[in-house]
């Protein structure tokens, strides 16, 4: 029932990326996402441009190609991610095809009608989407959910000072991580103890699907509870609170690497900000008008 | 190093409309460093409860628990306790917070506040004795029952704890995987770690050089496992015989004389022979 969920599997590797620290990829993470929003999604209303404007994402591609590369994560476990969210995508898509008015219509039916923009911008559009997936799925594969947990609180530390309690709240970040698991192999046996009472999950319709998912909620809730309670006397009885001046056993400390990946993806920034400020498509002029003769 | 006493204890849980169930009535026992102690009895004997308590995760009702002198009714030194006492607790699954193996068993020893260079030394031998070294790195949920509660050990060995506690720790594993806890045990007893392991299983209450049995919350009896397993008590706590203790009882009733409970098939065997000459 979950086998196809990749959040938080770590891929464990000692590459370049993993040995990146995890506040580096958080940021850089961050940067990439805001760089992809950068990229044009609409290159001009005149037809004879409707191809530009895919400089960006050829880069994007590119610099992801070079990520993975230095990563050493398997292609299967990335393109994973994609798939937990293709309903996603493609109902976006099929959305956005039928929208936009503006260009050449190159299909109509009725009051439905296709236009070259509306095929570009949907083109744009999907490849956005699953760059971001691609690239937000980097930090987990790369990065220990502790490591991440770590790097969040250290990141958010200035809060602190203005006592918002950040490191409690990175330690519930952490056991959650710790618990999916764990409470997903749980519901795997609910839910067979509930088939072999006779219970169905795959009939009926959407309300009856819903409905059905009650018997498996309860349990799973009741047991999450005892759970919470047991886990909290362990960590009473570890010493949990003991002191404010709580020590780390994982360091985390900048490198080299941490700079050269903060130039990289700098310099990818910088790139898709001048192709959208100062350049305004004079690189999609180079690479595609001579192809399209025009 | 540290003795425990526990003096006049009484411990009552209250189960609401102003009810309470008295869990423990009037205990008294101490613990010696180094010892081995089993502490068998039904369930709702008090067994559980009687653990949570020598830590201070519960506080008695009446009677103090003196861990080192320290009493852990104190709110101040309570640590100083937790730090002496570790426990392992029965469900594997619930005990870790971390994903990846050698960050749990760092937990603690991250708790108290100690230089990052000792947690690494620490987490080091405490992997180490449970035989967990190898798997420092993995994902702690993609282990085995057993592998996990190995973990849960070397958790609170990364304390360097005088006393540790099993509260049932062996009864959601596999035979196999409660041998290997068992021999893991049995070593750190060795090295000077006082053990008292709860349990229902008579074959591990074997191994102990001192038993307690417990019944609706009072102690009935507190002696060697040899007297123990000859005498009438375990009847009394509706407890069963280990299977050479059983086998012996078995033969006296027809002409054979066992003075004291063979604890091992060996010893059985050998005791046998002897007769039979």
């Amino acid at each position: 029932m979950f086998k196809d969920i990749s959040f938080g599997q770590y891929y464990p590797a000692n590459s370049f990326v993993h040995k990146l620290d995890a506040r580096t990829k958080l940021l850089l993470t961050i940067v990439f996402i805001v760089a992809l929003f950068f990229i044009p999604s609409n290159a001009t209303n005149r037809v004879d441009q409707a191809w530009y404007g895919y400089f960006g994402y050829m880069v994007t591609f590119a610099v992801l190609l070079v990520v993975i590369i230095f990563a050493r994560v398997p292609i299967g476990s990335i393109l994973k991610s994609i798939k937990g969210v293709l309903f996603i995508i493609v109902l976006m898509a099929v959305i956005n095809l039928f929208v936009s008015n503006q260009g050449e219509v190159l299909w109509a039916w009725k009051r439905l009608h296709i236009t070259d923009t509306a095929v570009h911008t949907t083109i744009k559009l999907i490849l956005r989407l699953v760059l971001l997936i691609i690239g937000a799925s980097i930090l987990p594969l790369t990065t220990t959910p502790v490591a991440i947990a770590d790097g969040l609180e250290s990141l958010l530390k200035p809060l602190g000072w203005i006592k918002v309690p950040i490191h409690d709240m990175a330690m519930i970040l952490s056991i959650a991580l710790r618990f999916i698991p764990t409470l997903f192999e749980e519901t795997q046996k609910i839910v067979a103890t509930q088939k072999a009472r006779g219970a169905s999950f795959d009939t009926g319709n959407l309300f009856k699907r819903a409905k059905a998912l009650i018997p498996i909620l309860i349990p799973l809730f009741v047991s999450s509870f005892r759970r919470a309670d047991e886990l909290a006397f362990a960590m009473d009885s570890r010493c949990y609170n003991a002191t404010n001046k709580r020590t780390k056993y994982r360091v985390n400390r900048m490198g080299w690497r941490d700079l050269l990946a903060f130039l990289f993806m700098n310099a990818y920034l910088v790139v898709i900000l001048l192709d959208r400020y100062y350049w305004v498509f004079e690189m999609d002029r180079i690479i595609f008008g001579g192809w399209l003769g025009k | 190093m540290s003795t425990l006493k526990i003096s006049g204890v009484s411990y009552s849980y209250s189960i609401g409309d102003g009810k309470t169930i008295r869990a423990l009535k009037n205990i008294s026992f101490e613990v010696e460093q180094g010892e081995y102690l089993a502490l068998v009895g039904m369930n709702g004997s008090g067994k559980s409860t009687l653990a949570k308590l020598l830590n201070g995760l519960y506080i008695p009702s009446k009677g103090t628990v003196l861990v080192d002198g320290i009493d852990t009714a104190n709110d101040d030194t309570i640590f100083e306790v937790r730090k002496k006492v570790g426990i392992v607790f029965q469900n594997p699954d619930n005990q870790a917070v971390a994903t990846i193996v050698e960050d749990d068993v760092a937990f603690g020893p991250e708790n108290l506040g100690i230089p990052r260079e000792e947690i690494v030394e620490r987490v080091n031998e405490a992997l180490e004795a449970v035989g967990m070294d190898k798997h420092r790195e993995r994902t702690f949920s993609k282990l085995s029952g057993g592998q996990k509660q190995r973990v849960a050990i070397a958790g609170v060995l990364a304390m360097r704890p005088d006393v540790i506690i099993l509260d049932e720790s062996t009864s959601m594993l596999d035979p196999k995987g409660r041998r290997k806890i068992m021999s893991i045990v049995k070593k750190l007893n060795e090295a000077g770690i006082t053990i008292i392991n709860i349990t229902h299983h008579m074959d591990e209450a074997a191994h102990a050089n001192r038993i307690i049995v417990l019944k609706n919350g009072s102690i009935i009896a507190d002696s060697t496992p040899k007297e123990i397993f000859a005498s009438k008590v375990m009847d009394e706590a509706g407890l069963k015989l280990p299977l050479p203790a059983q086998i012996a009882n078995q033969l006296n009733e027809n002409g054979f004389n066992f003075e004291s409970a063979p604890l091992t098939l060996n010893e059985l065997m050998e005791e046998i022979c002897q007769q039979l000459k």
